[in-house]
């Protein structure tokens, strides 16, 4: 197998005397999607959170494309092209579908902002990954359906040139039709050539959508399965911890 | 396309009431429509449009300043006295930057207790507002200062358009017209065109979102807040000037008006939408009711009755069309589905 994007050696955190990652391996191939999977309080938030930069890790070494790295501020993460979408997404509801991709890293032009520019390189990003929802670049996204939003989001981190792309739960909260929309996207993203974590509690969307699973129970990586190879009541057995000997606490 | 024509923030509404108002006080008193009155409306908007551009600032990013009175003849009437005492006439222009320097400091009070501390902005510049109000007359002066400095008469006295012989009564257009529109296209442009204006909106929007996009949440409030400042003391300054008399107890009492003006031209009062046009509508319609009212022969006290009726049929529209846009985005989220 080819080099992973990124790859966890041996990852250690942990809140006062509570250790929520107990030494996790983790591997992200480009082009492919990995579904980060365990129960509630397993520490998959904890470990996206270390590698945004937001809440850096206590031990182990982070590689991306093969060189150590240090994560220590969400600038650093992004600076290698590692991007999140979190669940409440972080759009500004009252500016439009460009405004809020361009949010913060604004194209400027002798110090006034070029919109025209930046127009046409949303329409762009959006394009590339065929999204075909939206009917207009200049909509506010307050007007904006669930699903659309999610796209938006998504389609941020593309413009923001990301290798990886992390998605926090992206089908939460989504009805059917949309759910369907975003699994699309997603595919999509990782066809591209991009790396995607993808944090799920849904199996259905996992396994229709990932490349591999990996399974986390209570801050040990348990399994790390390709989609192709298992079934979801062998993932349910690991994320339940039936399948593994692993001791609790 | 009557979509378009009402524009982003209801501007084209806001333009039609006006006309409209326009159109049946002059049929009812045709005295109002003339020359006269378009100007003296214009030089009476001259200090409520500053003080509106600054509210409009402040409103955008999320917040409210209701101390901007204060600020604004705490810092006019300071720079006056220290010409006055000092018996030096430095000129309109920099009396207006020594201001401008007191309005700074004060809105860095404003802006450092309400970023760093994250507290409420309605209170935090109501008690600033106290604050201010008493340093100056307990510090500075409380005394009615009659004569300010020779330059700002000067400046009072010059219309940049003159006709005197229509019919018996003059039309004079006040020369601080002038810089008025300048600092309106100024403010205008940092707010659509500048990466700081878009900043404001940003964080009006959503501050998390912000935030986390990188923009400098603490600091550019701060620098909102000063530039409040700012405006509210060049707004002081040629509310001396025009009034050709400097009295601490002026200005503050008039908070309404403004916001009033600034609400009713389609900023939002949960921050993130407002426009520079919009306000500068509200503020046109403030004037021309206070104006029309008194040609009427509607007694002073109405006037402060119809402003509050403004302000909340302004801030009724907002939140009717806040209601009716959630309904709308429902049916798309189904159609979108």
């Amino acid at each position: 197998m080819s080099q992973a994007l990124v790859q966890l050696k041996n990852v250690k955190k942990s809140f006062g005397p509570v250790d929520v990652l107990k030494g996790v391996d983790l591997e992200v191939f480009a082009g492919k999607v990995t579904a980060l999977v365990g129960d509630n309080g397993a520490g998959k938030s904890t470990l996206i959170k270390g590698l945004a930069g937001v809440q850096p890790y206590d031990a182990g070494e982070v590689r991306f494309d093969g060189e150590l790295q240090e994560l220590h501020s969400p600038r650093q993460a992004s600076a290698l092209g590692i991007e999140v979408v979190y669940q409440d997404l972080a759009l500004c509801e009252n500016l439009d579908i460009v405004q809020n991709m361009f949010l913060g890293r604004e194209t400027l032009k002798s110090g006034t902002l070029s919109e025209a520019e930046m127009e046409a390189a949303a329409a762009r990003a959006l394009q590339s990954l065929s999204v075909k929802t939206v009917r207009s670049v200049r909509q506010t996204v307050s007007s904006l359906s669930g699903g659309q939003r999610q796209t938006v989001a998504i389609a941020r981190t593309v413009l923001r040139d990301a290798r990886l792309v992390i998605l926090d739960e992206p089908t939460a909260a989504l009805g059917v039709a949309q759910t369907e929309q975003v699994l699309n996207l997603v595919r999509r993203l990782a066809d591209q050539g991009y790396g995607v974590l993808m944090i799920s509690h849904n199996l259905y969307d996992v396994f229709k959508v990932a490349d591999d699973i990996a399974v986390l129970y209570l801050g040990n990586m348990v399994a790390q399965l390709e989609t192709a190879k298992t079934t979801s009541n062998e993932v349910i057995g690991y994320i339940t911890g039936i399948a593994t000997d692993v001791k609790e606490g | 396309m009557l979509a378009g024509l009402r524009g982003s923030n209801n501007e084209g509404v806001l333009a039609l009431v006006l006309v409209v108002i326009v159109v049946a006080i002059s049929i009812l008193n045709p005295v109002f429509f003339s020359l006269t009155t378009m100007f003296s409306i214009m030089r009476g908007s001259i200090v409520p449009l500053i003080f509106a551009l600054g509210v409009l600032i402040v409103i955008i990013s999320g917040g409210i300043d209701v101390s901007f009175a204060a600020i604004a003849i705490f810092s006019a009437y300071t720079a006056v006295k220290i010409a006055q005492d000092g018996n030096f006439d430095p000129g309109l222009i920099v009396i207006t930057l020594m201001a401008a320097c007191f309005g700074a400091l004060l809105g860095l009070v404003n802006g450092a207790v309400i970023a760093n501390f994250r507290l409420p902005t309605l209170i935090v510049t109501l008690g600033t507002q106290g604050l201010f109000r008493g340093v100056l007359i307990a510090y500075v002066g409380s005394k009615y200062i009659a004569n300010p400095p020779m330059s700002l008469d000067e400046v009072a006295k010059t219309n940049i358009i003159s006709i005197v012989n229509e019919q018996e009564r003059g039309a004079f257009l006040h020369v601080l017209v002038v810089p008025v529109i300048i600092l309106t296209i100024l403010v205008a442009w940092m707010l659509k065109r500048t990466m700081f204006g878009r900043a404001i909106f940003a964080i009006g929007g959503d501050d998390e979102a912000a935030r986390r996009a990188g923009f400098p949440v603490v600091r550019i409030q701060m620098m909102v807040y000063i530039l409040v400042g700012v405006l509210a003391a060049v707004a002081g300054v040629f509310h001396v000037t025009l009034g050709r008399n400097a009295n601490p107890q002026d200005l503050v009492g008039n908070e309404l008006d403004v916001i009033a003006a600034v609400v009713l031209g389609g900023a939002s009062v949960f921050g993130g939408r407002g426009s520079v046009l919009g306000t500068v509508l509200g503020v046109l319609l403030i004037q021309v009711i206070n104006n029309s009212l008194l040609l009427a022969g509607v007694p002073t006290a109405w006037q402060r009755a119809a402003v509050g009726v403004l302000l909340i049929v302004g801030v009724g529209i907002q939140a009717l069309s806040a209601k009716r846009k959630t309904k709308r985005s429902f049916v798309t989220a189904q159609l979108g589905a």
